[in-house]
């Protein structure tokens, strides 16, 4: 067999589609929590994940893949493949990108290219299926980075969500931390974009708060994809999801859930619309 | 009255730098006897009468910087213009500074100033002050201006005398003055005056007094004690004893032998001033020693001590925390929001959310000067101030304008609440220019309810109120009157154009009580569905604001 594979990394969320059906090598991070080394998607799945995140008082940890694992998923796609275009979470919020990063040095720095994407849960998803794609019609490795690099920067997340405390905890606060620490009621708008959480503004209800996501998303112009995001909030993301589709004039949106890694550095609550900016 | 009789002008009924730093000094003294008479000429319910307090405020702040002044009369004119500026309070104080600084303006170069040049500063003070306003409305400072102006005028042409010219200026502020209820009626509905334009007509009256040699009252007033001494205290702790100020009149008088003399006294010797007119100032721990030595060289003209000991405690336990540094700091991109806030809670609350606070106490009446120096407590580059009272909205504008090499816009904001809702919808890493369309839409978004007792009998709009009843308005509209708590709050949201959808946030004030902020916020859950936050404003008054949005 010969073309490129695809691999990205658990924080990655697919709305609508399932990497197993594009041939995309998810990567899991690991969920530390108390005694246990959970694999993300593996040995934990996102329903079982929120599950405990309400009732287990110890708090998860989460950590980049071994370096070994990048490097036996290189070797073993590049003894069937040409290449490797390897995408993942910003590097800005994960060392995964570093460890694949090294892993593509030891094992054949020519043929496995690492991409940062700059983002991650429902947007990394898209990246990863765009490669996916590219790759399954036989684009060769260049182009499929160069369309990657084109999309990177027209990505975004504006979202909402409960608390900040889950965010300043796992140390991903961020510019965000400009909202923490007030004495009214309220829930902050953040906005994901090339790698950085940016705060936006301040609501005092969570039903105001999402209606700004969408006002704000509805301010961004036209798209060439979007999609709704959301912790352990499904009936809201389903209702969410009806609105923006008519906001947008699209038949539906779809709706992806955030895995555990991402969820534990925001907790549940999360509502949020990836976009990928028309060029 | 002939030339020779003009007891405190110069020859020719000049008068000269020295002559105009004294008659500001004695206008400060006489605005200041006046002021409780002046705030209490209140047109509005609420006793927000501050307007004796501003306009004695902002000339002080001009008298004291003319007394550092050196130079001719242009360049103490100039001085005066400048800390009026800075020194500014409310609306009346920032007319009044805009009157000065048309004064200093015609003033500009001369040695003296005879009636008809006064005359033209007058005009001039009162043109500038006409430019500057937005919205001009007549029986109020402007118009008594104008009048006073207009009067003087017409003497300087009939008669050289600078008293005659002021006396036909006075009378004419007075008549002016008399006639403000019948140009706006919300005056004549109250049964009063327009307060700044009293203000104007005292503070005539006073510089007419000294030059008629007349007494202006005694010496209390605390001139030139400003933040930046208080500051210089609390460095200075290694020395405790008087903080001495006196101002005296001599002859021949010598700034620097008098620095020497004062040296011998005490630590942080200041003298500024002239040959007949100085102002010093040591911290010693033997101020009958400088009054001594003031009488002997002259005549005392005010003197204040302080006890140094005393004031460091106070200040050390208002300051928590230590004294930010001044030092320049590199700024981020993005905007900073600097925010007036009135009562303890209110203040906490607005610095929770990360907004600078200018602290006022009692009126919504920042300085100038405070809001220059909150901006400048700042870390982003771009500054959005939120004045959060109609009375704060000109001294933002003026420091706004006065801020060089940042961008700082304002967002006019009239009630505090509303002022939170901008804060709220900033994005601190955006430019001043993305916010500001955002923050003024969140602002007009929030509607504001305030619940008071009425201090007078009047009538306000439509409503009728009793002196000693509730009443609510709406966004500043009186809309109810009577004694119940629960049917002014619900008839007040049923006045709201637009039902909330969010929130309602009840804030409150120094005098009010946690009981009947629950007996406000019920109401407001069953008949609007909507959430219901109560906290801790401390604001004078009213005592129960409600936001909704």
């Amino acid at each position: 067999m010969s073309g490129v594979a695809i691999v990205t990394d658990s924080t990655a969320d697919f709305a609508g589609t399932e990497p197993a059906d594009l041939a995309i090598t998810v990567v899991p991070l690991t969920v530390n929590w108390g005694k246990d080394v959970l694999r993300d998607r593996i040995d934990v799945t996102t329903s079982e994940f929120y599950e405990r995140l309400r009732t287990d008082r110890e708090i998860p940890h989460t950590a980049a893949p071994p370096l070994g694992i990048f490097e036996e998923v290189y070797r073993g796609l590049l003894a069937q493949h040409d290449a490797v275009v390897s995408v993942h979470i910003a590097a800005t919020l994960s060392a995964t990108h570093s460890v694949a990063s090294a892993a593509a040095r030891a094992v054949d720095q020519s043929r496995v290219h690492v991409i940062d994407s700059a983002t991650t849960t429902v947007t990394l998803g898209w990246l990863a299926q765009a490669a996916a794609e590219l790759g399954r019609d036989g684009a060769p490795a260049q182009t499929i980075i160069g369309e990657l690099q084109d999309m990177i920067p027209r990505l975004r997340i504006l979202l909402t969500l409960d608390t900040l405390e889950y965010l300043q905890r796992g140390g991903r606060i961020g510019r965000a931390q400009a909202f923490l620490g007030g004495l009214l009621n309220v829930k902050p708008v953040l906005e994901c974009r090339h790698g950085e959480i940016y705060p936006v503004e301040r609501v005092r209800t969570r039903p105001a708060a999402i209606r700004r996501v969408a006002e704000i998303v509805q301010q961004l112009g036209p798209k060439e994809r979007i999609a709704i995001a959301h912790s352990d909030c499904e009936d809201e993301a389903r209702t969410f999801a009806a609105e923006v589709a008519r906001q947008e004039g699209v038949p539906t949106v779809p709706i992806a859930e955030i895995g555990s890694v991402v969820g534990t550095h925001t907790g549940p609550g999360v509502l949020g619309i990836g976009c990928l900016l028309a060029r | 009255m002939d030339i020779a009789s003009d007891t405190h002008t110069g020859p020719g009924g000049l008068v000269r730098a020295a002559e105009l730093r004294a008659s500001l000094m004695a206008a400060c003294d006489w605005l200041e006897r006046h002021r409780d008479a002046i705030d209490a000429l209140n047109v509005f319910p609420v006793p927000d009468g501050d307007t004796g307090i501003n306009m004695f405020l902002t000339l002080r702040a001009a008298a004291d910087e003319a007394m550092t002044a050196d130079g001719s009369l242009g360049d103490v004119a100039s001085a005066m213009a400048r800390g009026a500026v800075m020194g500014a309070r409310g609306n009346s104080g920032m007319i009044l500074a805009h009157l000065l600084r048309g004064i200093a303006r015609t003033l500009e170069g001369y040695e003296a100033v005879d009636a008809r040049l006064l005359a033209a500063a007058l005009t001039a003070g009162a043109e500038t002050a006409y430019d500057e306003v937005s919205n001009p409305v007549e029986g109020t400072i402007l118009t008594v201006a104008r009048r006073a102006a207009d009067a003087a005028r017409e003497a300087a042409a009939a008669s050289p005398s600078l008293i005659v010219t002021l006396e036909r200026a006075h009378d004419a502020a007075r008549a002016a003055v008399a006639e403000t209820p019948e140009l706006l009626p919300i005056l004549k509905q109250a049964s009063v005056v327009d307060a700044g334009g009293e203000g104007l007509r005292v503070l005539i009256e006073g510089i007419l007094r000294h030059f008629k040699g007349e007494p202006v009252g005694s010496g209390s007033v605390p001139v030139g004690m400003r933040v930046d001494f208080a500051t210089l205290h609390a460095e200075a702790d290694d020395f405790y004893g008087y903080c001495t100020e006196v101002l005296f009149k001599g002859e021949r008088l010598e700034p620097d032998a008098i620095r020497e003399r004062l040296a011998a006294f005490g630590s942080c010797v200041l003298a500024v001033g002239d040959s007949d007119l100085m102002k010093v100032h040591v911290h010693t721990l033997r101020p009958g020693a400088v009054l001594d030595m003031a009488t002997e060289l002259g005549e005392i003209v005010r003197v204040k001590i302080d006890n140094m000991q005393m004031q460091q405690r106070d200040f050390a336990a208002s300051q928590q925390g230590p004294v930010e540094p001044s030092a320049p700091k590199t700024l981020e991109q993005g905007t900073s929001v600097v925010a007036v806030a009135l009562g303890a809670g209110f203040q906490a609350i607005f610095a929770a959310e990360h907004a600078t606070v200018v602290r006022v106490d009692q009126t919504m009446n920042p300085s100038v000067r405070e809001i220059l120096d909150a901006i400048g407590r700042t870390d982003r580059a771009d500054v959005v101030v939120l004045p959060n009272d109609r009375n704060a909205l000109m001294a933002a504008q003026r420091a706004a304008k006065q801020v060089a090499g940042r961008t700082v816009e304002v967002v006019p904001t009239t009630s505090m609440p509303a002022g939170m809702a901008a804060l709220l919808a900033v994005s601190p890493d955006a430019p001043a220019t993305a916010n500001t369309p955002r923050m003024a839409r969140a602002a007009s978004r929030c509607h504001s309810i305030e619940i008071a007792r009425a201090v007078r009998t009047a009538r306000i709009g439509e409503v009728d109120v009793e002196e000693g009843s509730l009443f609510a308005t709406l966004d500043g509209r009186p809309v109810a009157a009577g004694e119940s708590y629960r049917d002014l709050v619900v008839a007040a949201a049923t006045h709201l154009a637009d039902p909330p959808d969010q929130v309602a946030t009840i804030y409150i004030g120094r005098n009010g009580s946690q009981q009947v902020a629950e007996q406000l916020a019920e109401p407001l859950r069953s008949l609007l569905s909507i959430d219901v936050e109560v906290k801790v404003g401390g604001q004078p008054h009213p005592d129960y604001v409600i936001s909704v949005e």
